[in-house]
């Protein structure tokens, strides 16, 4: 064998192991990782904030109980209720705004040195993914402040929504709006109904025939535009080239957020 | 030669990497990443139907908000129906039972004054005779029948009254309860919303100097396109920053709704059980002081009857008679009366223990009112809990299914929170189908 051939031989052999490695390297790699929020949540910082919080509310509900007893016109009550819920929403931010920055910096943190574009909760993940709960909680109870990412997370094949601003398109919320409408008029016709009824199988007849109606309706009235939506999540999703959408809730870092597009699809 | 043969090998080397490496391409063809919609294969599972079952049970009982009583109106009704006339047949016994004692003691007295009156040489039947008496005893039994019937409407009443303030209290505290549980529920969603628009404040005052500055750099309009692309990254960047910070605490604040609300709900089934017990046992024990109340005012105005008796003998002249003879009848009417009053108390007694056997029964049945609510919250929480269990069965077949296929066809990630479809694989419809096979 001439050296020629014997390099060649070589740089063939390099390139079927180059050609493999990627597939073989592809199998352990996933960019999508994932955490468990609820053992987070159980650390002893969220644990002592969350005592802390309880203790306070509870002391913050019986002055307010005093001074809404001692309120002397509705508009008092109402200034009374105001300041409660002020005055609980800053110590809910004094105490869980430091805590939940942190360990969202955590989870960015750890996304970034395993280069993962999304994050999600771990309840969804049936198998695969990578797990960074105790990464992500030893960044959070570590000394010092989680090194914040250079960058944000690279655009990501996992779309997310956020479904109350759905609810807040106009077609959404109008089929919304006519279902509640009716059923408010169903719910009146059946206690005229039931207060009329003289036994008890006669008020369960009712109760199923109003239940059933409530169901065909709620089908014939929201089913083709959740049909429609989902229809326009897909067809936003195909076109940005994602795998999947999940709701915002499900969703704990990076993603695509297809909200937007899909609103304005709907619109 | 060898140089050009070593290029070629590289160049096929990079371009096959290009190919095959790298970052996995986007599109229909890249198979990673497998999803299930949990919720579509949940409502074609062949349990599902059970599922519905259960949620219409729920929702019968809690009957959309309009208060379920245990048993009908026209039950409820049959029900008192049938304690009143136990109550009017006793009632009917008591009088006719007295009527007899009447009867009875009124022949003996009579024989026995009879028999004095011959024996002092008198002729019987007359002013002293057995018809007083007899009418003495007769104003008694009609005296004591008033009093027991005025204690007897009394009693109705006063029970009919406790009944209802009862029923007004356990409604107005299921209101309450719930009222209170609303009013926590939305002072926690505002207090956790305020939090969140707070957050979203602050993180924009933090980042507004950085903001300012990189809009300040993206209105020179020589940068080039690579750098002003490299701000308005770097600017989007920021805005996903405090996006998924925001988000972040809004994920928990929804979580922490979900969780609160379910405690909320078990706090108001525990404290109305508490409640509803605790006024089912107010109300007996108001109804049975009030019986003893009664009963004691029976036998006082009973009891205060017999001083008229010797007025009313005073009334009929026996005064008159020999001293001898009057002492006599008046010795036996007393004798014959006291055994009447004894008998007659004694029937009284025993007509009083039935009605407040009856009373408490009618108590029981209304009271059943405020209990069958509690009852009926435990029946719901317990179907509610069992149609959770079937969920979670359902659920987690559906899992284990889209694990099991996903790993079979070689996928590295398999999720289950999909709401839309997209590029990656679908496994819901190959769920579906093993499912439906497993069950057939």
């Amino acid at each position: 064998m001439t050296p020629t051939i014997k390099a060649l031989a070589g740089a063939l052999g390099l390139l079927a192991c180059l050609v493999a490695a990627p597939a073989a390297l592809g199998s352990d790699v996933s960019d999508i990782g994932y955490v468990d929020e609820a053992a987070i949540g159980r650390l002893p910082a969220f644990e002592s904030a969350q005592k802390q919080f309880n203790d306070e509310r509870q002391s913050l509900e019986q002055s307010f109980e005093a001074q809404m007893k001692a309120a002397k016109s509705s508009a008092d009550q109402q200034r009374v209720q105001q300041d409660f819920q002020q005055r609980i929403a800053r110590r809910q931010q004094a105490l869980f705004g430091p805590l939940f920055a942190r360990a969202q910096m955590a989870i960015a943190s750890v996304a970034a040195n395993r280069s993962l574009t999304v994050v999600v909760d771990k309840r969804i993940v049936l198998f695969g993914g990578l797990d960074i709960t105790k990464d992500v909680v030893d960044l959070v109870s570590g000394p010092g402040a989680p090194v914040t990412p250079v960058n944000t997370p690279p655009p990501s094949d996992v779309g997310y929504i956020d479904q109350g601003a759905l609810d807040q398109t106009p077609r959404i919320k109008a089929a919304q709006d006519r279902f509640i409408a009716y059923r408010q008029d169903e719910e009146k016709r059946l206690q005229a109904q039931l207060s009329q009824a003289k036994n008890d199988s006669q008020r369960r007849a009712l109760l199923k025939r109003s239940y059933a109606e409530l169901d065909q309706q709620q089908q014939q009235v929201l089913g083709p535009v959740i049909q429609e939506t989902q229809n326009v999540i897909s067809a936003v999703a195909k076109k940005r080239g994602l795998l999947l959408v999940v709701d915002q809730a499900s969703r704990v870092y990076g993603g695509t957020d297809v909200t937007a597009d899909v609103v304005s699809a709907l619109k | 030669m060898r140089r050009v043969l070593l290029a070629i090998a590289l160049t096929m080397t990079l371009a096959a990497c290009a190919k095959s490496g790298g970052a996995p391409a986007q599109g229909p063809s890249y198979t990673g990443v497998g999803y299930v919609r949990v919720e579509d294969a949940v409502r074609r599972h062949p349990l599902y139907a059970q599922l519905k079952q259960y949620d219409e049970e729920i929702a019968l009982l809690q009957g959309a908000g309009v208060p379920a009583p245990p048993v009908d109106a026209a039950e409820l009704a049959r029900r008192e129906a049938e304690l009143q006339h136990s109550l009017t047949a006793a009632a009917a016994d008591a009088k006719a039972e007295l009527g007899r004692l009447q009867q009875h003691y009124e022949q003996q007295e009579h024989e026995a004054v009879a028999a004095a009156l011959k024996a002092a040489g008198a002729a019987p039947g007359g002013a002293g005779g057995a018809g007083v008496v007899s009418g003495v005893a007769s104003d008694f039994q009609r005296q004591a029948k008033e009093v027991d019937q005025r204690a007897q409407q009394s009693f109705d009443a006063y029970r009919d009254q406790v009944i209802a303030q009862d029923r007004a209290q356990l409604a107005a505290a299921a209101k309450r309860l719930a009222d209170e549980a609303d009013r926590k529920y939305r002072d926690k969603e505002h207090g956790l919303s305020s939090a969140e628009a707070q957050l979203a404040q602050e993180l924009a005052q933090e980042s507004a100097p950085q903001r300012l500055e990189l809009r300040t750099k993206l209105q020179n309009l020589a940068l080039d396109q690579a750098a002003r692309k490299a701000l308005e990254d770097q600017l989007q960047a920021l805005d996903q920053a405090d996006a998924d910070q925001v988000a972040e605490l809004r994920n928990r604040d929804q979580k922490a709704l979900g969780a609160y609300q379910s405690e909320l709900q078990g706090d108001v089934q525990s404290k109305m059980q508490a409640y509803s017990a605790q006024v089912h046992r107010d109300t007996n024990a108001k109804l049975e002081q009030r019986a003893g109340l009664e009963r004691d005012a029976i036998q006082k105005q009973v009891r205060a009857l017999a001083p008229q008796v010797s007025r009313q003998l005073d009334g009929f002249e026996l005064s008159k008679m020999p001293p001898p003879l009057r002492a006599r009848v008046e010795s036996i009417h007393r004798d014959f009366l006291n055994r009447y009053q004894a008998d007659a108390q004694g029937e009284l007694d025993r007509f009083d223990k039935t009605r407040q056997q009856l009373s408490a029964r009618y108590a029981a049945l209304h009271g059943a009112v405020g209990a069958a609510d509690a009852q009926t919250a435990k029946e719901v929480a317990r179907l509610q809990h069992d149609r959770d269990q079937l969920y979670a069965k359902i659920v987690d077949q559906v899992e284990s299914r889209a694990r099991a296929i996903g790993q079979r066809r070689g996928l590295k990630v398999v999720l289950g929170g999909a709401i839309a479809a997209g590029t990656g694989v679908d496994l819901t419809d190959d769920v579906e189908r093993d499912l439906e096979k497993s069950h057939a």
